[in-house]
């Protein structure tokens, strides 16, 4: 999407929600510059929380990670949410960075989506009311909260919204096995949401629900026949 | 086809300390190249930190190199994108400014940066399953 795109879709967002419950948007790029003017602008906007990912690509070193990261949260006085998704980023958030970068006054907490237990358990030990952590595995909101996760950044939510609000309260108020029982119960359709690169399989999903949310841009490209046949069959299965 | 044999050196891009780009310590380095037998020179890779310089940083240095470099050796040039329509137009553009062959990297993470306003080019998914 181009900045201009950007900006009207966190606009259009902010305007349409209207402050009912926070807005959280991506302002991360893997240019340390460019992220902190679209943290300021979005920040300026009205977002309540930036989401910012980790140098993708051309990656750095843990102090190279630190100083992206507090170049940004310096930058802007709205919450920063760190994200960390190595599987897409090509480098992780190193547990040396997160000591640092937890006590920062606008770092607010992390996404994390490493789908690497030791990693979780590693950063648990930094969390606080001041840094919290969201799970952005859907398959593994269960073992995250376990480690102190508040919720999850979620792909699923946008086909099964209550449900993936009701496991996570259900986690939360004291009824663990009853948020267990859900995030089983819903595995299959979880794995098939990412058979394919994710939006892939998400927006062909609400597609197939009748939303029309249109096709991809490239290069992003529809489903492998196979694949959208046991995303089907998932979907029948919950009764989707 | 492009089939150069020998060492191709991913350039460094060198930059002054205000981070500009240092286009005469730029020049000093393909001289160097080409008098230690390099076989082709590479710019705007990964080692040219191309993800953290503009558009217009990159087309000067890729101008620059050409010129400067001026069919002694192949120049071959970085114009990959994790965005297919940006990664055309920097092809293309190289191209025509006279790139000897282009690196394209496959699509890496999601494009949050784009100075260049994409052509609309969406699939229908209705459409492709049915040219399927």
């Amino acid at each position: 999407m181009t900045h201009e795109e950007d900006d009207s879709v966190v606009e259009y967002t902010l305007k349409k929600i209207a402050g009912r419950i926070p807005v959280i948007v991506g302002s991360g790029s893997n240019c340390t510059e460019t992220a902190v003017q679209k943290s300021i602008k979005y920040s300026e906007m009205g977002a309540d929380a930036l989401l910012v990912i980790s140098p993708y690509y051309n990656k750095t070193n843990t102090q190279g990670m630190i100083h992206h990261f507090t170049a940004i949260a310096d930058a802007v006085s709205v919450p920063v949410i760190l994200y960390n998704v190595p599987g897409r980023t090509g480098c992780s958030i190193s547990e040396d960075a997160i000591r640092t970068l937890c006590k920062h006054p606008n770092i607010c907490g992390i996404k994390e989506a490493s789908g690497n237990i030791g990693y979780a358990t590693a950063i648990a030990r930094y969390l606080s009311d001041d840094f919290v952590m969201y799970s952005g595995n859907d398959d593994m909101i269960i073992p995250l909260m376990s480690l102190g996760a508040i919720g999850v950044i979620s792909v699923w939510a946008n086909i099964m919204p209550r449900e993936v609000h009701q496991l996570v309260m259900d986690y939360l108020n004291g009824s663990p096995q009853k948020a267990l029982e859900a995030q089983l119960r819903y595995l299959n359709l979880i794995h098939a949401l990412f058979i394919e690169v994710n939006p892939i399989p998400v927006k062909e999903a609400l597609n197939l629900m009748g939303m029309n949310v249109g096709g991809y841009r490239a290069p992003l490209f529809p489903m492998d026949a196979h694949n959208h046949q046991t995303l089907a069959d998932a979907m029948k299965e919950v009764g989707l | 086809m492009f089939n150069v044999k020998g060492s191709i050196v991913a350039l460094i891009t060198p930059f002054h300390s205000d981070g500009s780009v240092n286009f005469e310590k730029l020049g000093e380095l393909l001289e160097f190249h080409v008098s230690n037998q390099t076989d082709a020179i590479l710019v705007l890779g990964t080692t040219g930190e191309s993800s953290t310089m503009t558009h217009e940083e990159d087309d000067s240095v890729v101008e620059y190199t050409l010129k400067k470099i001026n069919g002694r050796i192949p120049v071959i040039v970085g114009s990959g994108s994790n965005c297919t329509e940006t990664a055309v137009q920097k092809s293309i553009k190289y191209s025509e400014m006279g790139a000897d062959a282009l690196l394209v990297i496959s699509p890496y993470y999601k494009n949050f940066t784009f100075p260049i306003r994409p052509t609309p080019f969406s699939f229908s998914v209705q459409q492709e399953n049915q040219v399927q």
